[in-house]
């Protein structure tokens, strides 16, 4: 049988379905919710030292064997490795709220993409439909879960879990429509990378430096 | 916990810790939708078209019909992690786009179709049989919808054929229903974007189910069975086979350079050469049954398994792959899928038991009035 590895895989399905990783910038987003929060990640600043995933677990009571924020170990070609953080986007067209039969995903007026447990039946259609793997289904309470961006938190004037715990600044959150807010000047100065960008979902993570062996 | 082996290549963690998320049951579920499905679609048609040599399996068409209907959705709420907030699908249906709930969710729109189906098929069914069950006297004149007379029938008759439209548009619209739900609103799993004529394989699908089934109940309530159900197999099973084919030539042709396809071929490849190879062995049995009717049950069975496993590839071996188009992982019915699966099934047959106890199985007085041939 034959057998691809992943370098090979990455090689051949980024030729054909991942196309490239698109740039973006503050004017080529088209947002348009509220605070429309944000996160930019600086891929080259992350030594993959887990503390944000720690740090969310706590934080959120994750339970083992599922991830809200999860961080993946890549070989460049030339040997290099990298660490690439990833987790919920929440999209500005997101295509895990569209065939939720409850309506118990939805997006906040900030542009969050959360989940309401009194209506999440656990059908598992959005955990189908999100392209990244950001959504799992919670052994403890039966109901998908996901990434909120720490909202319990940002609403009350901290960052969120994974943000605070990183040593090396690599995350960095904040609303995009603020003027003057570090992570719009980040993601409008830098050149950044979103993943998958053909779905056509347009994440809210910005990478900087995101290599394309990792954006599967 | 037990952890499983870590399949080969690349995929997200939490695809690790529940690969397959929409269980075996599915499968059922699907099958089921195919058998319900297929008899609306039957009894719609013959309606409309007013066909004669199936009238006389109108009240069978009817009777499985709302059998299958009612025990249809137990499959996906068998499902369902949360089946105790099920209800939420009816009062808070995700039916209108808004900012906060962009799109519209094709679930919610089939939740609602469910009831409205059991109701058309009811009406349509107890329209047809108004007459008998006005002829059975007592407490089956309160079923006879208000006929007074069999003078009356074929007005009610006439009703029936225009309540058939809607059936018919129900009808497709469930057995277009879940390819059409992987095809466009969860397009996110690789292997469903390569199908795009996965609807009509199964609304030909629903007719090879709805047959087996229904010339099943026609043996067991002695109702002869006609040649034309043997044709309706014989055309859906050639047709099927052909849009396999035109399937595999576009994937071999146009998609071979997609490394997802290495996949789908050590996932699928097997289980769809078998499909294949029993819907030929349909068609030639089916032909055999021109000849000798008594073969067609046999036909139409191994033309059912062929339905299941074109399922079965589709609701669960699609998601073997995961959404990184590659890792494989496993899957396995452990014993309260198993029991899950077997209740579903058990619960249909024992409906359909039920209700051919209360409802006549055939109409003599339609037969009368519409001229058709005596049983």
């Amino acid at each position: 049988m034959h057998k691809i590895s992943r370098r090979d895989f990455a090689k051949l399905a980024l030729g054909v379905a991942i196309t490239s990783i698109s740039s973006s910038s503050i004017a080529s987003i088209g947002f348009s919710r509220g605070k429309r929060f944000a996160m930019y990640i600086d891929v080259s600043k992350c030594y993959g030292c887990y503390a944000c995933m720690v740090a969310c677990a706590a934080e959120n009571n994750v339970p083992v064997g599922v991830f809200r924020t999860w961080i993946e170990r890549h070989v460049r070609s030339d040997g290099t490795i990298i660490f690439v953080p990833k987790q919920c986007n929440h999209c500005d067209n997101p295509p895990c709220v569209k065939p939720c039969p409850t309506g118990a995903t939805y997006v906040n007026d900030d542009g969050l993409v959360l989940v309401d447990d009194n209506k999440c039946i656990g059908c598992g259609a959005c955990v189908t439909a999100c392209p990244y793997g950001a959504r799992y289904m919670n052994p403890v309470k039966g109901v998908v879960d996901k990434c909120t961006f720490c909202d319990h938190r940002i609403y009350n004037g901290l960052l969120p879990a994974c943000v605070e715990a990183c040593p090396t600044g690599a995350r960095v959150f904040g609303s995009l429509t603020t003027e003057g807010s570090e992570v719009r000047r980040l993601v409008d100065r830098n050149p950044v990378q979103v993943l998958k960008p053909e779905y056509g979902a347009k994440p809210m993570i910005f990478y900087r430096d995101l290599p394309e062996v990792a954006n599967l | 916990m037990s952890w499983p082996a870590y399949p080969e290549g690349y995929m997200y963690p939490n695809e690790f810790f529940e690969p397959i998320v929409w269980k075996p049951i599915m499968t059922a579920y699907t099958t089921m939708i195919a058998i319900a499905s297929g008899l609306a679609i039957l009894m719609g048609l013959t309606l409309i078209l007013n066909y004669k040599p199936l009238l006389r399996y109108l009240p069978l068409m009817g009777i499985l019909g709302i059998a299958s209907t009612l025990v249809l959705l137990l499959g996906p709420l068998a499902d369902l992690r949360r089946p105790d907030q099920a209800f939420q699908i009816f009062i808070s249906p995700h039916i209108m786009p808004s900012n906060t709930y962009p799109g519209i969710s094709y679930i919610a729109i089939v939740a609602y179709m469910w009831p409205i189906t059991i109701i058309v098929f009811t009406l349509v069914t107890l329209l047809v049989i108004s007459a008998d069950l006005l002829a059975k006297g007592g407490y089956y004149r309160i079923l006879a919808l208000g006929l007074k007379s069999e003078a009356e029938y074929p007005s009610y008759y006439r009703i029936a054929r225009i309540l058939a439209v809607i059936l018919l548009i129900l009808g497709l619209a469930w057995a277009f229903y879940y390819p059409g739900l992987l095809f466009i609103a969860e397009s996110k799993l690789m292997l469903y974007n390569i199908t795009p004529l996965l609807p009509l394989t199964y609304t030909l699908g629903a007719l090879v189910a709805s047959i087996f089934i229904l010339s099943i109940a026609s043996i067991l309530t002695r109702i002869h069975l006609d040649n034309i159900m043997v044709k309706i197999i014989i055309v859906s099973a050639l047709s099927i086979i052909f849009i396999k084919l035109i399937e595999l030539l576009r994937v071999s042709f146009i998609l071979s350079n997609i490394p997802v396809i290495d996949s789908l071929t050590r996932v699928m490849g097997g289980i769809i050469i078998l499909t294949v190879i029993l819907l030929i062995l349909t068609v030639i049995l089916g032909l055999y049954s021109l000849r000798d009717i008594r073969i067609l049950p046999l036909a139409s069975f191994i033309g059912f398994v062929a339905v299941i496993l074109d399922r079965w590839v589709y609701s669960i071996s699609v998601q073997q792959v995961s959404k990184t188009g590659i890792a494989i992982f496993s899957v396995h019915i452990d014993f309260v899928e198993a029991l899950l699966i077997s209740s579903l099934i058990l619960l249909f047959l024992g409906l359909a038991v039920i209700l051919s106890v209360i409802l006549p199985t055939r109409s003599v007085i339609l037969e009368k009035v519409l001229g058709g041939e005596k049983l």
